[in-house]
């Protein structure tokens, strides 16, 4: 029993190459909590900032996010790899900040990005300009998502893992991220109406 | 779409998670099907330029971020390492805090719970001593950092919370200073400790001691009454002084606890600090409070939230499915928690015993210059508003909140409590 224990921490040492640095932050090293922050932090802000609506909104997810890590280590099952793990907690804080917004009846802002003519997203990945109208009517369609699809959209398509990773990131079936990843995109493009042009 | 191939199947190619022998057939396909092709190329194009747009902020707010995340977990295992001190206590506090919780939940008079004799009162002082004070006036309290920001006025608390006799607020007096630390000017506005009656809530009186504990030291004051929730805005030394109301449930004595005087968020960047007498150079320069006073109090502050914070252990902070039956619970159980605490404590005064109710007592929540609370705050808004974190960091520095529980989480959350709303 001993022998399998050992042997599979030794399997999850080789495997996750960030066990080393959880250990010593857990046992306040500066440095290594340094290390292992400056390795995930654009991932986890990034991560933060698409799921919610602003950069303090974000850093406040992204810190709150380290800061739970630290504390649930001793949960942390080392067999995942870290990155699922704070991916699950920061869209989680995500999910969880965005449910108390909505209980708070903000408002959500409403655009019709669909009002640019004929033009469609190959004629506008060309132009710079409209490319970035292109992504902001993604982002607004995004936010206009429940945090549910939103997270899985958010970790595909912009984190680009794979169907696996986002359910080991999310603890859900993997044909739960299918379908939540396809409901999410029929919705976006929904939204964006004429900006994708007759594509039905 | 008119042909058989399923929007999710193209999906599935354009994500890569088709199997290949499946995917060169959809490939052929797609070479024959304008509209297949069409949903494709939009949706690949759709997702590559908004996954192209994102804009990092500068690296120096990252690394801003990291020394304060590291400051916050040195300051929360600091505040662990406090614990195993004070376990001896525990059993003894907790049914304290079950008798205490029961008659509040009852609502009698609570003949034991009376402020302590002596008020401990302190001194904060702004950087930015010339600044023009905030006015108090028409009952409201107000306090404020450099030219009045952050003022927060206390309106509200004065439904909830007895004033003293005085009608107008003392007289603010030059502080005097004394190798950079402020001398004893316990002129707080407010009220004096005979006239506490209604800010028995024992968490939160014992929270004022606390929060000497982490930003300062001082020292007792035997004259006591004039400092609670005081805050004397401005004066001619331009500073603010608050006093902590000692209070003294009577616990027939209390554990030893170290003195210690945690390090601030200068001090404290170092990281993981150690529990040693740290002094603070900070904005705000405090006194020396008695030690034996501090432990006391926040020996007994520390137990009553550190049996909610073990509660709060079991939350989503592991980033649990939120939908789950369990941790739906704790959310339930941490709206709960946000209720305000209605009060009844019975306070002997010179014309006789009274039996006072209110709905609250007030927090004191002090926050840096980075909009970091001091570990005794982030103790409180832990126990209490367990996601306060979401709301906090950047919206409070170089303040000092006081308030009640209802007044603060209109603060954080933007919502009153259903109660208050009505």
């Amino acid at each position: 029993m001993l022998l399998s224990v050992l042997l599979l921490m030794a399997v999850a040492g080789e495997e996750n190459p960030d066990l080393e640095l959880l250990r010593r932050a857990k046992n306040g090293d500066r440095e290594a909590f340094g290390e292992l922050f400056r390795k995930y932090e654009k991932r986890v802000f990034r991560v933060a900032r698409r799921m919610c609506r602003s950069d303090d909104e974000a850093w406040d997810i992204t810190q709150d996010a380290f800061l739970r890590a630290m504390q649930a280590m001793d949960r942390y099952d080392t067999r995942y790899r870290f990155f699922t793990w704070i991916y699950r907690i920061v869209t989680n804080l995500a999910i969880n900040h965005s449910e108390k917004r909505k209980r708070r009846n903000e408002v959500i802002f409403e655009e019709d990005y669909g009002a640019e003519g004929h033009q469609t997203v190959d004629d506008m990945t060309s132009d710079i300009a409209q490319r970035e109208q292109l992504a902001a009517a993604v982002s607004s369609a995004v936010e206009r998502l429940s945090p549910a699809l939103r997270a899985v959209f958010v970790l595909r398509v912009d984190q680009e893992l794979s169907y696996s990773e986002i359910a080991e990131s999310l603890h859900i079936a993997i044909g739960t991220v299918m379908s939540r990843l396809n409901r999410a995109r029929q919705r976006i493009r929904e939204e964006l109406g004429s900006l994708l042009g007759e594509w039905e | 779409m008119s042909c058989k191939v399923s929007f999710d199947e193209l999906m599935a190619l354009l994500d890569g998670e088709v199997p290949e022998e499946r995917a060169a057939v959809l490939r052929r396909h797609i070479g024959s099907c304008p509209e297949c092709r069409r949903i494709l190329e939009s949706q690949s194009g759709l997702e590559k330029t908004w996954r192209e747009s994102f804009i990092y902020p500068e690296p120096e707010r990252f690394r801003e971020m990291e020394e304060q995340t590291a400051w916050r977990i040195g300051s929360q295992r600091s505040r662990s390492s406090r614990w195993s001190v004070i376990i001896p206590a525990a059993a003894a506090v907790v049914a304290l805090l079950l008798g205490v919780r029961l008659i509040i939940l009852d609502g009698p008079a609570l003949p034991s719970l009376q402020p302590s004799a002596a008020d401990e009162t302190f001194e904060l002082r702004t950087p930015d001593s010339e600044s023009a004070p905030c006015d108090a006036a028409d009952g409201q309290t107000a306090f404020a950092d450099t030219a009045c920001r952050g003022t927060w006025t206390l309106e509200e608390q004065s439904d909830l919370i007895r004033l003293s006799s005085d009608d107008a607020p003392p007289a603010q007096e030059p502080s005097e200073s004394v190798g950079g630390a402020s001398a004893n000017a316990s002129q707080g506005y407010g009220m004096g400790a005979e006239t506490v009656s209604g800010s028995g809530g024992i968490l939160y009186d014992s929270q004022h001691s606390s929060s000497t504990l982490d930003t300062g030291t001082g020292e007792a004051s035997e004259e006591g009454p004039e400092g609670f929730d005081g805050l004397a805005a401005g004066g001619g030394g331009g500073g603010m002084s608050f006093g902590a109301a000692g209070f003294s449930p009577g616990l027939g004595g209390t554990p030893d606890v170290p003195d210690e005087t945690l390090a601030t968020a200068e001090t404290g960047s170092d990281f993981f600090m150690d529990d040693g007498d740290t002094e603070r150079n900070g904005e705000w320069q405090l006194q020396t409070l008695d030690q034996e006073t501090i432990s006391r109090e926040s020996t007994l502050l520390e137990s009553l939230l550190g049996r909610l914070e073990q509660e709060d252990e079991a939350d989503i902070s592991a980033g649990d499915d939120l939908s789950s039956p369990a941790t739906a619970g704790l959310l339930a159980g941490t709206e709960q928690a946000l209720l305000p605490v209605s009060v009844c404590t019975s306070v002997t005064e010179e014309e006789g015993a009274s039996t006072s109710c209110y709905r609250a007592a007030s927090l004191t929540l002090v926050f840096d210059s980075l909009g970091v609370p001091d570990s005794a705050t982030a103790l409180l808004l832990d126990s209490l508003f367990p996601d306060w974190s979401l709301y906090i960091p950047f919206a409070f520095r170089d303040t000092v909140l006081i308030a009640t529980p209802g007044e603060v989480r209109l603060r954080l959350t933007g919502e009153p409590h259903p109660a208050e709303a009505e």
